[in-house]
């Protein structure tokens, strides 16, 4: 059998980027599985799983629940309940999304350049749906200084790009005032 | 202009597809006569006044339909096509 070795991607990006009060770096791998119910099973697959997040919201059971679409949801982590297939429809989704987590007293600055949505207001932790730039986007709030960035993983050059760019930006303007 | 997700809430316009008037959502019986197809597939009124859209909200996967004015570009407010059956 053929044996396949993990690539960060990331890779040749260099990250992390730091400009000014703001830092990009990549989100360690992590096993991440869709979830979304079968029909009339939301109530059962909530209490084999310790909850099922509402739009927008981020729960913290044995695993890390995000709220990702209409009737979806992501784990993150390993060591899902047995027997969950009766209840909802799962994919491993782990090698087909780039997480970058940008960091910094700047960092709401930099995303306001890219996402067309108020951070401010948004709970710790929670998640939102949106775009960066033209790039689809699942934004993760950890904290008022801290978002976890993920996109499709082919786009993570254009995910590293823009931020890059944004960061340069905001720090210049730092410098200047 | 920014719509309301009933799903995200109030996001900015690119995030949604326009797909037309939410005629597409009354489709017709599959033996219906051919006037009410080609009422569906090709005649919309063209309204001055309150309009019903139907878009795709792409980032959630959700379809809504929107009321809105095409006098004054008010937007009243919107439902999700699956909840509204
Ligand atoms: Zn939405």
């Amino acid at each position: 059998m053929i044996e396949l070795s993990a690539s960060d991607p990331f890779a040749g990006l260099h990250l992390p980027l730091v400009h000014g009060a703001a830092r990009l770096d990549s989100v360690p791998p992590v096993r991440i599985t869709a979830i979304a119910p079968l029909p009339g099973q939301t109530e059962a697959l909530a209490s084999a799983l310790g909850g099922f997040p509402a739009p927008g919201e981020v729960l913290d059971t044995t695993l890390r629940l995000v709220w990702v679409g209409r009737g979806q949801a992501f784990a993150f982590g390993e060591g899902l309940p047995e027997g969950l297939e009766r209840h909802a429809a799962l994919s491993d989704q782990s090698d087909g999304w780039a997480g970058a987590q940008l960091e910094g007293a700047d960092a709401q600055a930099v995303l306001a350049r890219l996402v067309a949505m108020d951070l401010r207001a948004l709970a710790v932790p929670s998640s939102v749906r949106t775009l960066l730039g033209h790039l689809p986007l699942l934004l993760v709030k950890q904290s008022e200084t801290a978002f976890d960035l993920w996109t499709y993983r082919s786009m993570a050059g254009s995910l590293s790009h823009e931020l890059d760019r944004a960061m340069r930006m905001v720090a210049a303007r730092r410098a200047l005032a | 202009m920014y719509l309301p997700c009933p799903c995200c809430g109030w996001r900015d316009m690119r995030e949604f597809t326009c797909i037309g008037a939410a005629d597409y959502c009354d489709r017709p019986e599959a033996d219906a006569p051919p006037e009410a197809w080609d009422n569906y597939l090709h005649l919309r009124d063209n309204p001055a006044g309150p309009a019903r859209d139907l878009w795709y909200h792409a980032p959630c996967g959700t379809w809504l339909e929107v009321a809105r004015d095409t006098v004054t570009h008010a937007v009243t407010g919107s439902t999700a096509v699956e909840e509204a059956g």
